[in-house]
């Protein structure tokens, strides 16, 4: 029973404490409470019928209250209905689902529309990418911009959780003096209104996370989230036991995590963006001999010989991990992408399942314009030396988001560039002809 | 408060299907409108329904996702599983395209009949789905979608990860122990089947999305799987339809190039239907998605080429590329050759949209 005050976290347990100890002993959920029959629970557990039979109902009861189904609330379970604070309530109409979305602006319009707006609340965002692709630039520059009015943020503060380095706050503050946006804002955002949490390892980031976020969150009323980066620590731990205890452990760490984040941001209607690292993606030996057409389709299934002729390939190859995860990983849509330079973002796809949205940034070697047809890189107007962005380009992809459409394969995604007011799009043309497409 | 707790999944059920005589039920094929409901697709909507292809005459019946029945939707991350739910949604309100965005009041008018709920763990979902209650579904529901399962599967059993701790926590080992680890199987069948109860009563369609896992084979590598499966939630299903990505070319009047590749094509393919199940994918219908709506590829094969999945090297490779993706890139999971990536969605929410 300990998953009763994870689900109902309000829960009078008072009343129930002659129950739950042995309901514990014998490893019986919540779940169990709701799918079994009250006389089998009572049985294994060894407890009278008509209390265990009480308390079922009574979880029933409760989570009926939230979900919204029950109006009139029973009066023997006073608190049954009353929500806390913070828990709103779990039924929306159409009308209150289909307006909550609210954005925070990452200060180019470019970038902005190829979000669709933004990066929007109630969710979780992940940025992905190699090191000094600019995940951390973007980043920052939306702890800043939340604290915009909107529409451009939330008027709120925000909270930065490192894993890796502590938040770089001369860059902050550089970004917002050179920022045209910030720096001439009436109600500019300001340092002080931004949080920091360190989470050295793993152990102390599901502590932080789990029991320390929350308070955080309720208390200064934060409206976006940021952890920087979700990978460094699964990684550092995971170095020392690859068995398949440790994967199956870090599993569920994963799934615990995304459903804690996801329903934090619910319940603070706050955005939670995480950044991750990627690795390098071992392509097949042969991505020149393929299968042709392994499936065959609709109605030509049985009619067509030539479909017939192909089948001898296994059918369901085409689910391939290795095929599919071109097309959700960011790295690998278009057929004609050389396999050499693949990247996956880490931790696999069990956490590309816990995400909202994914973006990826890519950065490429600047050869010149060959190859690339988009015309010459705009160097001119970099704005310190330290950020010089000349040898590199960057872009930014919308791999999958509920929102707004993801970035074609055909398309590179927005072009970007690192400069001292943060990130921006660089060549208004090349945007330009982006869009026409 | 009497009434809701002898509604347990075991006890007797106070759903009880009426007795509908032969020739009742014959009439009520051609009188009522148990109208399915469309995709936006045509040839998905007949494939659901069992046909062979889209049939213009104008006799036939409506084709879709049918009603009475529990429809499953899986693939992998982001490929639009969501977003078919929605546009089926749509077409509950018999909102067409366009017409959203010209009428506010109409919009207004339709949202009203849709309701959202949230449900952050199973226990939730088991008491909104599985437990009677005076006010769910609320009357004249038509579409339930649950968006998406398996996230709450993973969240509640997370199966491995007891297993493997067996050997550490002398407990799990118990009877105890054991009982617990089969629960998930269990509540698996108990849901499902309280699930396709609550479909044939009230002749609702539900839409169920799940996400993928991995399972390793051994001629084809890693391959994904629906997160959730078993014999009791197979049979409880009786539509199945996986989407999924491929390279989809416009062939061109040489054999030797490629011709024009067609990009963001989504395959959808009917795994199984009014309960007969094909072989691999099934039958597969092309479609992209656009701002609006879902526009369908027509299935012509002289023209559309379909690129295969990459053949996958030997299988004597297979493990050490695992290896390799494991301790790189912490991809998959090759050594667990069960389910071990089932997972989770982007945002755990049930849907549920009511008509007229």
């Amino acid at each position: 029973m300990t998953d009763l005050l994870h689900t109902i976290p309000d829960f009078p347990t008072k009343l129930y404490t002659h129950l739950l100890p042995s309901l514990e002993k014998h490893l019986i959920t919540t779940t169990d409470l709701l799918t079994l029959d009250a006389l089998e629970v009572a049985k294994r557990a060894h407890l009278p019928l008509l209390d265990v039979r009480r308390l079922a109902s009574h979880v029933v009861a409760i989570l009926q209250c939230r979900l919204g189904l029950k109006t009139d609330n029973a009066p023997s379970y006073q608190n049954a209905g009353e929500g806390q604070a913070g828990y709103g309530s779990l039924r929306k109409t159409g009308k209150e689902a289909t307006t909550r979305l609210s954005l925070i602006s990452t200060l180019d319009p470019s970038i902005d529309e190829a979000l669709g707006g933004g990066i929007p609340t109630s969710c979780i965002t992940e940025i992905t990418g190699e090191s000094g692709a600019g995940k951390t630039q973007l980043l920052l520059t939306l702890l800043l911009s939340a604290q915009l009015p909107p529409p451009d943020g939330l008027s709120r503060p925000t909270l930065y959780i490192s894993t890796e380095h502590p938040l770089p706050t001369v860059r902050l503050a550089q970004i917002l003096k050179n920022h045209p946006v910030l720096s001439s804002h009436p109600s500019p955002p300001s340092l002080n209104r931004i949080l920091t949490l360190n989470t050295p390892d793993l152990e102390s980031q599901d502590h932080i996370l789990t029991y320390q976020l929350p308070v955080a969150l309720a208390r200064h009323s934060v409206g976006l989230v940021i952890l920087d980066s979700i990978a460094a620590n699964y990684r550092a731990e995971r170095s020392s036991a690859n068995t398949p205890f440790a994967l199956a452990t870090r599993s569920a760490q994963l799934v615990r995590l995304g459903a804690l984040l996801r329903s934090l941001s619910r319940e603070h209607n706050c955005a939670v963006v995480v950044a991750n690292q990627v690795a390098d993606r071992f392509a097949p030996v042969s991505t020149t001999s393929r299968a042709s057409a392994s499936i065959s389709v609709g109605n030509v299934f049985s009619s067509s010989p030539a479909s017939t002729a192909t089948t001898s390939a296994p059918a369901p190859s085409v689910l391939s991990l290795d095929h599919q995860q071109r097309f959700f990983t960011g790295w690998g849509a278009e057929p004609s992408t050389p396999s050499h330079n693949l990247k996956t973002p880490t931790l696999g796809l069990v956490w590309a399942n816990q995400i909202t949205c994914r973006i990826a940034l890519v950065k490429e070697r600047d050869y010149g314009s060959a190859g690339t047809g988009e015309g010459e890189v705009a160097v001119d107007d970099i704005g310190g030396a330290e950020w010089n962005s000349r040898r590199w380009r960057r872009w930014m992809r919308v791999v999958f988001a509920p929102w707004v459409k993801g970035t074609g394969e055909r398309e590179r995604g927005v072009e970007f560039e690192i400069w001292s007011g943060g990130a921006r799009v660089v060549n208004k043309a090349a945007a330009q002809s982006q869009k026409a497409m | 408060m009497a009434s809701s707790d002898s509604n347990n999944f075991s006890s007797s059920s106070p759903h009880r299907l009426p007795t509908v005589s032969a020739s009742q039920a014959l009439q009520n094929i051609s009188s009522t409108p148990r109208r399915p409901i469309p995709t936006g697709l045509k040839s998905l909507d007949a494939f659901l329904q069992g046909r062979e292809h889209e049939d213009s005459s104008q006799t036939v019946p409506p084709v879709g996702i049918p009603r009475g029945e529990v429809t499953e939707i899986y693939g992998p991350p982001g490929v639009g599983k969501t977003t078919l739910a929605l546009r089926d949604i749509l077409s509950v309100g018999r909102i067409s395209e366009g017409e959203a965005t010209s009428d506010p009041a109409s919009v207004d008018r339709y949202l009203e009949k849709f309701h959202h709920f949230i449900t952050p763990s199973l226990p939730h979902l088991l008491a909104l789905l599985a437990h009677q209650s005076s006010t769910f579904p609320p009357t004249e529901t038509n579409l339930v979608v649950v968006d998406s399962i398996s996230t709450l599967f993973a969240l509640a059993f997370p199966k491995t990860a007891e297993n493997a701790s067996s050997q550490q926590n002398p407990i799990r080992k118990s009877d105890a122990g054991q009982w617990a680890s089969g629960r998930r199987w269990a509540v698996m069948g108990d849901l499902i089947s309280k699930i396709s109860r609550l479909a044939a009563t009230k002749n609702i369609a539900i839409l169920l999305t799940s996400q993928t896992t991995t399972r390793i084979r051994s001629e084809t590598g890693a391959v994904l799987h629906p997160a959730i499966s078993g014999t009791g939630w197979d049979t409880g299903i009786s539509t199945r339809m996986v989407i999924f990505r491929d390279w989809v070319f416009q062939a061109s009047e040489t054999a030797s190039s490629q011709g024009e590749y067609i990009p963001g094509v989504r395959l959808a393919g009917v795994m199984k239907a009014k309960g007969i199940s094909y072989e691999g994918v099934g039958k597969v219908v092309m479609f992209v998605i656009e701002k609006t709506r879902l526009r369908e590829i027509t299935v012509d094969q002289t023209k559309i080429r379909l690129n295969g999945s990459p053949v996958l090297p030997a299988t004597s490779l297979k493990r050490k590329r695992g290896e390799i993706a494991n301790s790189q890139s912490g991809d998959e999971d090759p050594e667990s050759d069960r389910e071990f990536g089932w997972a989770a969605d982007d945002d755990i929410r049930t849907t549920e949209a009511l008509l007229e």
